[in-house]
Order: C-alpha cells, then sequence, then structure tokens
C-alpha cells in the first residue's frame, strides 16, 4: 500500500477529510476488474489530489516519515479458537477503536494485515516537520496503548522512523503503492521484538532523540513532585538480520 | 489477500496452473457485498464450483505450505536507484518469480515490496500435503536458482500449517486476509533467513522429504543444475514462535 481504495474507505467510515478521499473515484467491483478503466484513472487521482501528493506518488520524491506497526498482543495464540464470524466481528471492534486515533493524530493507514496496522504520519499526508510527526506518532501510540491496556484488544506498538520511497506497484493493483525503505524492514524486525502493551522503538534514532528531550526537561523541573506517567525500559537487540541497531527501548505505562 | 482483484490482474498477465478458475474469481469479486448464503446460491445455480466458496466464505481451515520470497538486502540495494530504475528492477523481479510461483500451482497471497507471499493449497491446490510440499519446494528452488548471480538474490522461508480466510468487509475491495499462527511463525522465519536458501523450522515434515535431501536439482525451465547442500540445525530465538532451532536448504552452485 497505501491502497488509495482502502484509504479513501477508511477516511469516509471514520470521518477524515483529505485529498485522497475527494480525490479518489471508487469503482464498482465490475468495473474496478477492468484494468483499462483504472490504469486511466490512477494519474487523474493523482493530478486532482495536488502536487505534493503527485511529487510523492508519482515521482517517487523521498518521505521523511514515522511508523507505527500495531498488532494485538499473542493473537494468533489467544484467538485460535474464534470462528470466522467472530474473527470479523472482533476485527471490526479492534478498527473501530484504533484507527479514529490514528485518524485524531493525522496518521495514515499504510497497511492492514489482520490484526496488524501499519500507519505513516509524514508526507504527503501530513506537511509538518520530521519532530511534529514523531509528536505525533507517539501521542497516536500512548492513546492506543492505554485504549486497549488489559482489554481483548491489549496491543502492543513498534514505533520508528526514517525515509522511504512510494513505488507504483503495476501487478495488478492500479492505485496501489508500495512503501520501500529500510525503515519498513526495521519496523518489522522491530516488531518482531516488541513487548506487549508498550511502545517500542529503537536507540540511536530521531524517536530516541526526542524522548532523551522530554525527560531531560521533567528532570530539570521538581522531580519529587513529578510522578512520570511513563516509563522507558533499555533492552539489548538479539541479532536482526538487517537492522543495524544494537538497543532498543520499552515504554510501559504506569497505570 | 488473498485479493481478488490482485490475484485476477496477475492471472491476466501469467499463466496459472491450479485449480481456481478465473471465472470463479470473477464471480466471487463480482458478489463480494453479497451475503454468504446468496453467494452460495450464486454458485450453486450458475454450476460454479464452489471450493472458494467453502474456504472463503465459509471460513473452512486450510492446511496450506506457504512461502515468503524476498531479495536480500533489498532495502540497500534499492537506495540508489530512481523510482523508475526501481519500477523496472522491481517489474523484472515481479517477472521472473510470479511466474515459477504460477508454474508450479501457488498463488500470492500478498506482496508487500520485495517480499512476496505465496500459498500451495486450498483452495488452489488440493494435492496431498507431500505433493503440496514438492510443488512448494520446486518453485522455491527454480525461484533461488533463476535469480542466483544477479542482483537479485532471494531468500525463501518455508513453512506450513493451518490457516483460515477472513472477509475483509472493505467496499469495493475485495480482500480475504489469510490468518493463523503459520503467518506470523513464517514472518518471524523470513527474518532469520539466509541468501540463497529455503529456510525452515526443523521440525517441519519437509525436512525428512526426499526433496530435501542434498544432491542436485534441475531447473525446471532450461537444462541449468544446481547442487543443493543442507545444514545442521541452527538456534534461533523467535518471540512467538514454538521452536528453536531451524535448518537452512542452500544452493551451493548451480551450473
Amino acid at each position: 500500500m497505501a491502497n488509495l481504495d482502502l484509504i479513501k474507505r477508511l477516511n469516509e467510515q471514520y470521518g477524515k477529510t483529505s485529498p485522497i478521499r475527494s480525490a479518489t473515484k471508487l469503482f464498482s467491483i465490475n468495473e474496478a476488474i477492468d484494468p483499462n478503466k483504472l490504469e486511466k484513472a490512477l494519474p487523474n487521482s493523482l493530478a486532482s489530489m495536488g502536487p505534493l501528493y503527485a511529487g510523492y506518488f508519482d515521482f517517487g520524491l523521498p518521505a521523511n516519515v514515522s511508523l507505527l506497526f500495531i498488532d494485538v498482543c499473542s493473537f494468533s495464540t489467544r484467538f485460535i479458537d474464534l470462528d470466522g464470524e467472530s474473527i470479523a466481528t472482533f476485527f471490526d471492534n479492534y478498527y473501530d477503536v484504533v484507527i479514529p486515533i490514528i485518524y485524531k493524530y493525522g496518521g495514515e493507514i499504510d497497511k492492514i494485515i489482520g490484526d496488524g496496522i501499519i500507519c505513516i504520519f509524514g508526507p504527503p499526508f501530513l506537511s509538518d516537520d520530521t519532530k511534529a510527526n514523531i509528536k505525533k506518532a507517539n501521542d497516536c501510540a500512548k492513546e492506543i496503548i492505554e485504549a486497549t491496556e488489559g482489554k481483548a484488544y491489549s496491543s502492543k506498538v513498534a514505533f520508528h522512523s526514517g525515509t522511504i520511497n512510494y513505488f507504483k506497484n503495476k501487478t495488478g493493483l492500479y492505485k496501489e503503492f508500495t512503501m520501500i525503505g529500510k525503515p519498513l524492514t526495521e519496523i518489522f524486525r522491530l516488531e518482531s521484538v516488541s513487548l506487549d502493551e508498550r511502545v517500542n522503538y529503537y536507540d540511536e534514532t530521531p524517536i530516541r532523540d526526542f524522548y532523551k528531550e522530554r525527560i531531560a526537561c521533567c528532570q530539570s523541573g521538581n522531580s519529587s513532585t513529578i510522578k512520570a506517567e511513563w516509563t522507558h525500559w533499555e533492552h539489548t537487540l538479539p541479532n536482526l538480520k538487517g537492522v543495524d541497531f544494537k538497543r532498543y527501548y520499552s515504554i510501559i505505562h504506569n497505570k | 489477500m488473498p485479493n481478488l482483484l490482485q490475484i485476477d490482474a496477475l492471472r491476466e498477465k501469467y499463466a496459472v496452473r491450479n485449480n481456481v478458475l478465473q471465472k470463479e474469481i470473477k464471480l466471487l469479486s463480482e458478489n463480494f457485498k453479497r451475503s454468504t448464503y446468496e453467494i452460495k446460491n450464486l454458485f450453486a445455480v450458475s454450476g460454479t464450483n464452489d471450493t472458494l466458496v467453502r474456504y472463503f466464505e465459509s471460513q473452512q481451515s486450510a492446511n496450506v505450505v506457504l512461502l515468503f520470497i524476498d531479495i536480500t538486502g533489498f532495502s540497500l540495494k534499492c537506495k540508489s536507484l530512481t523510482n523508475n530504475q526501481l519500477s523496472l528492477y522491481l517489474d523484472d523481479y515481479y517477472d521472473r518469480v510470479i511466474t515459477s510461483i504460477y508454474r508450479h500451482g501457488g498463488e500470492i497471497e500478498k506482496i508487500i515490496g520485495d517480499g512476496i507471499i505465496c500459498i500451495f493449497g486450498q483452495p488452489f491446490l488440493s494435492d496431498s500435503k507431500s505433493d503440496l510440499f514438492i510443488k512448494a519446494d520446486s518453485c522455491a528452488k527454480d525461484v533461488v536458482i533463476e535469480l542466483k548471480g544477479s542482483d537479485k538474490e532471494v531468500k525463501i522461508a518455508l513453512h506450513d500449517g493451518d490457516v483460515m480466510y477472513y472477509k475483509n468487509k472493505t467496499e469495493n475491495y475485495p480482500e480475504y486476509t489469510m490468518i493463523g499462527k503459520p503467518l506470523t511463525e513464517l514472518f518471524r522465519l523470513e527474518g532469520v533467513s539466509e541468501n540463497n536458501s529455503i529456510n525452515y523450522y526443523h521440525v517441519s515434515q519437509y525436512d525428512g522429504m526426499a526433496c530435501c535431501q542434498e544432491g542436485v536439482y534441475k531447473y525446471s525451465q532450461s537444462i541449468i543444475h544446481s547442487y543443493w547442500n543442507k545444514s545442521g540445525i541452527v538456534q534461533v530465538e523467535l518471540k512467538g514462535v514454538d521452536w528453536t532451532f531451524i535448518k537452512r536448504f542452500s544452493c551451493t552452485y548451480k551450473t
């Protein structure tokens, strides 16, 4: 992804205003299986979304983004006995909790893989600077942890940032853009070691710098009166293929 | 996924050899928004094989073999490419890999950039489990041989187990998401997979099969011969996975 049809549909369902929502024409399924119609429709959609979208989607400009990979803790083992209808209901309820929070902070859905949701904070969907995008992603991640902790949808979040490109996928889904870049590999690897009900992020990244600044800010105040709502724990990373980082942090909510 | 639009578009482009006919995919796509009951009736009235409906709509559990194929060091390789070069690079990769998958009866489950997950099993193939392994093995070997020595060498994770297809109710987006623990285990296995190798958990039935013994393998499409060498057990620590050992079946040379 980002699949423009999926984005538009979710924008409509959860009440988000975006150029994709207003500019993308959804075809009926009969029309949609005619590739000629979709190939013609895509350039028109991009043009009406404005130069920012065309630049990133059509010309593949590098985009500095923050990414969240949100998924339900131990989904495969906890819900192994649910039947199809129950899983459908579970996912619908889960999406109803998580997606509005993502939209509240300006994020956009890149991919939904069952219980796994990858969302983006950055261009072309947000025009803020890197630090502001990190802040929005941080606020979003923490709110998701708070909203789901102790519940059936209890989640964990992998949080990463970096430069990606959107590549126009020509394999059949003509309105789909695949995100490409090392940060994507890194966030998949981070998800594989992420701790339950925590926000997890790598050391030596702009995200760590962002948190260090905030922690320093808190410590310079009167520490005896500050009760931290979130605590950062440092961990050594196991050897993760394609990942150069040595350590990661998990942020736990002090209930 | 499987996303019916993507499957349909890929079948337009590449020749597939499995049980499911294009007209069945189209019939299901066109009626995706209807209830399961209505879809079942439509298939019955039109005398169309209802295997797709049983697995996709009635959520019958499917015992499948899965491959996760991706380019080794892709993030680094694509870093220096322009968007146009990347497009050509991936188009060539998709052409070579998807052709092999379809030649052996597999179906595309998901494409995430250079990552391609494919299925050998119901509803697309109704072979015995051993035959599914043989088809997946031939496909994996063909892909490794095809790309060995090129700038697109791959690593492959091979795994099997029971999965279920959950109907994504998104309008205009006829997608059935595959869920189940084997999918998580496959993602984790991909994270420790090595170049030019088929990587699998040591407990897999595949390990004892004739196709997984060291020796010469002849590429399906030409007179290229290759030699395959099996590793001893390799210890890994993968979150959410019950096994701590994997094995690697590697192509050491091709003629």
